[in-house]
């Protein structure tokens, strides 16, 4: 199949630190992709460049074909390149339906549609978004405000999100860290769901089991590179990957 | 103010600039270019979201305290410029006999009938800005505030919407400084130095930020709330700084038991 996102050769540096170095992987259209390593290994750098608010030093990513190295976050959100972050962030003084529905592209949100009338679209909207709490059980909590919601209901509201947003492409920043099984299995399903959709699907995560059961592929980076790819099988067995997180053996 | 303040959670201390140069525009384009009062008060609102706009583009690229600094500073820019662009501004003399609005030739000279145009004119902002507070628009403007980053990866043009929004809070702001001007006649630098800011920064604050009923509560309680003072025989040079001391005092004592004023939002302006 064809791929959705390329990193070509991706390095960035941090002072004298090289927190990505020279990384290389391409993520297939409508798959769920894992990417693991350990603390440090530059993940979290990675998909902040995939998604814009950094730029490399070097290197290309392409989205569909498109060079977006030097675009902007917003517009790689408008081309289709969705995510969520390690720690939460949604808006806390937004009710949970508000916050759904900001993500929404075709909200009347111009200045000077401020003095159209709005009545039906908003209604419209508001329609959408509670579809979407409804199918993750959050139908009840819609107009409680965001810092009111547990944590794990947030972190549901912020794959909502980035599902509303319309992306193509969603980068799931540790999105079982700290929350409970029976939400494991949620999130679990959310993202299957969103996989029949359509959409394709990279998350970074620590949570091993969850990981090596959802994933189709795996990527491990260590130290900056990407040491391995492939099946979850494989990765598991693999004595790079054995290495880097245990340490070789002496 | 309060669109700044309140809903864009921007440190914001050159508004009285802003509305300074409403009232000078509107000043000089009625006494030397002959401009009616509407013409005039519309001229003084556009030069003012011009100017707006002008600030905006490389404050809102700061963050924090240093957009408190850098528009600070244009605040002290601008008051050196209308003290010392004598040909156009007088300088420090001022610019005396600006005159009250006549409208479809009826004059409104005296108070009464000026309070009354006043209130038209605030009532149909007050409807046009409720418009725009309630409207998807500033819910857009609301995410900026709550979470930057977080606005942008959700596809929101975050720095358009900041100065689109300074650009319309500029333009009211204009448009209040020219009625201002009108109404006293009489306009002079002093009548835009950053004291006027402690008045507007209490307005917004004891209202409650990023309320639209706030702003007006704030408006009138700080306004009414000293007039007590005139009943009291203190010499007059006491009066003034007393005033100013008064609305520290609120100030402070709202910011530390109630710092989302009486009808506002929970808000960190020092958060981003």
């Amino acid at each position: 199949m064809k791929d959705i996102l390329e990193i070509e050769n991706i390095t960035k540096g941090f002072g004298g630190v090289k927190a990505v170095d020279r990384c290389t992987f391409s993520i297939e259209k409508n798959s769920i992709t894992g990417l693991i390593g350990p603390n440090g290994a530059g993940k979290t750098t990675m998909f902040n460049m995939i998604s814009g608010l950094i730029k490399p030093d070097e290197g290309n990513i392409y989205f569909n074909d498109t060079n977006i190295t030097r675009v902007n976050t917003y517009k790689r959100s408008l081309l289709g390149l969705g995510r969520t972050y390690q720690s939460i962030r949604i808006f806390p003084e937004l009710t949970a339906i508000e916050n759904v529905i900001v993500a929404f592209q075709d909200n009347k949100e111009k200045l000077w549609h401020s003095f159209l009338p709005l009545r039906k679209h908003r209604l419209k909207q508001e329609k959408r978004a509670m579809k979407l709490l409804e199918s993750v059980g959050l139908k009840e909590k819609s107009n409680l405000k965001g810092y009111e919601l547990s944590y794990g209901q947030k972190k549901l509201i912020e794959i909502l999100r980035a599902k509303a947003n319309n992306s193509s492409l969603i980068l799931l920043d540790e999105p079982t860290a700290g929350i409970n099984p029976t939400l494991i299995k949620q999130v679990t399903t959310i993202i299957k769901g969103l996989q029949k959709e359509g959409k394709t699907i990279l998350i970074v995560e620590h949570n091993m089991p969850f990981i090596m059961n959802l994933c189709e592929k795996i990527i491990v980076m260590d130290r900056g590179s990407n040491i391995a790819e492939g099946l979850p099988k494989e990765i598991q067995n693999n004595p790079h990957v054995l290495e880097a997180y245990l340490g070789s053996k002496k | 103010m309060n669109i700044i303040l309140g809903y864009l959670g921007i440190l914001h201390l050159g508004h009285p600039a802003i509305y300074g140069i409403g009232a000078y525009a509107y000043a000089i384009l009625s006494i030397n270019a002959g401009f009616s009062f509407f013409p005039a008060l519309l001229a003084g609102g556009f030069f003012a979201m011009l100017a707006g706009l002008i600030l905006s583009i490389p404050a809102l690229r700061l963050k924090s305290h240093y957009v408190g600094m850098a528009t600070l500073a244009f605040l002290i820019i601008v008051q050196g410029l209308l003290i010392n662009m004598r040909d156009l501004t007088r300088g420090a003399l001022g610019i005396p006999g600006i005159p009250k609005p006549t409208i479809f030739g009826y004059y409104f000279g005296s108070n009464a009938s000026f309070l009354i145009l006043s209130l038209i004119l605030t009532t149909i902002i007050c409807f046009i800005l409720h418009r725009v507070m309630h409207s998807p628009f500033s819910k857009i403007v609301e995410t900026i505030k709550e979470d930057e980053t977080a606005s942008k990866t959700i596809g929101k043009n975050t720095i358009k919407y900041k100065i689109q929004a300074f650009m319309i809070a500029s333009f009211f702001a204009g448009i209040g400084g020219g009625l201002l001007a009108s109404y006293l006649g009489f306009i002079n630098p002093t009548s835009f130095d950053p004291k006027e800011l402690i008045i507007i920064v209490t307005m917004v604050i004891i209202g409650g930020m990023a309320s639209f009923w706030g702003s007006i509560l704030g408006a009138a309680l700080i306004i009414l709330l000293p007039e007590p003072l005139r009943f009291i025989d203190l010499p007059a040079d006491f009066v003034g700084p007393l005033r100013y001391a008064i609305y520290g005092l609120i100030l402070i004592l709202f910011m530390i038991f109630k710092p989302n004023g009486i009808l506002g939002k929970r808000t960190n302006i020092f958060s981003k």
